[in-house]
């Protein structure tokens, strides 16, 4: 038997010989599932989940801001072109005084 | 989106994809399910590297814990069982990696070749090459040794196996090759 032979014989006999996984299988998810529990108290979550936990956060903050914002807003806003001048001549003014 | 209890345990009717969008809105439970529905490929993969039983635990527990955390980057263009093969083939190729090339305690050798013969059957043949593959492997470099396991071992092709790995074709085929160099070289080591 040459070499290659030797050796394709060795393989087809080892493929054979399925490896004896039935002790590591009982209880596998159990053992596993204990783990990741360990691990999240320890604060380790997967970041997708703390995402999906935030969500409400999120909402939250976006109806506080929208509220805040059309509370805020006066009756009778300025327009932006009056805005955008008011502060030009602002720093013109200020320019003035500090000799710029 | 969030599966009622009722529905992982009627969870045959379940695709790995609902279940996937389950544990994504945190139900553990769909999670177990997958994981009950894939250990027996995993451990059996793995245990082709892994040295004793508390290292395929351990090697098996691994790759499920990095599936868990970062199921949420699956994006469904390949099957579920593909990207959760890759994720066992890493770790197991970090694994051995890990190892680096390891010296023999026992040389090879001192394992009886009792291949040949009339008188040796099919369970003592199976035993005897595994003994040997046992000795052998651990010899080859890390690489090597991924690619002719999951080749000669686990039957996968050569496409399989770049798929799994990540590396080309050529490559595997490089690698492969020079694995059954080292090996024939090694087991006709004998006096």
């Amino acid at each position: 038997m040459n070499p290659d032979e030797r050796l394709d014989k060795i393989f087809s006999d080892a493929r054979a010989a399925a490896p004896d996984i039935g002790k590591v299988e009982a209880g596998f998810e159990t053992r596993l599932m204990a783990r990741i529990r360990e691990e999240l108290a320890k604060g380790e979550r997967p970041w997708f989940s703390l995402a999906w936990r935030l969500v409400p956060v999120f909402m939250a903050v976006t109806v506080s801001l929208g509220v805040w914002y059309y509370a805020s807003v006066p009756d009778n806003p300025v327009d932006m072109r009056s805005m955008i001048t008011a502060e030009y001549d602002d720093s013109m003014s200020m320019n003035f005084l500090n000799g710029g | 989106m969030t599966v009622s209890p009722g529905a992982v345990a009627n969870s045959d009717v379940l695709s790995d994809e609902r279940l996937i969008r389950a544990v994504i809105g945190g139900d553990d439970e769909a999670f177990t399910e997958l994981v009950k529905r894939y250990k027996r490929k995993v451990l059996s993969t793995a245990s082709r590297f892994a040295r004793d039983s508390h290292e395929l635990d351990d090697i098996s527990q691994d790759v499920f814990m990095k599936v868990y955390q970062n199921l949420g980057k699956f994006r469904g263009d390949a099957p579920f069982s593909h990207w959760l093969m890759r994720i066992a083939i890493r770790t197991c190729y970090d694994v051995l990696r890990g190892r680096g090339r390891e010296r023999l305690s026992v040389p090879l050798d001192s394992v009886d070749f009792a291949l040949e013969g009339p008188s040796t059957g099919d369970e003592v043949s199976a035993r005897e090459a595994k003994d040997i593959l046992d000795r052998a492997m651990p010899r080859l470099k890390p690489d090597e040794r991924l690619v002719i396991t999951l080749i000669e071992l686990e039957g996968g092709s050569v496409r399989e196996v770049a798929g799994l790995t990540g590396w080309s074709e050529a490559k595997v085929k490089v690698r492969a090759f020079r694995a059954r160099q080292a090996l024939k070289k090694l087991i006709g080591e004998r006096p």
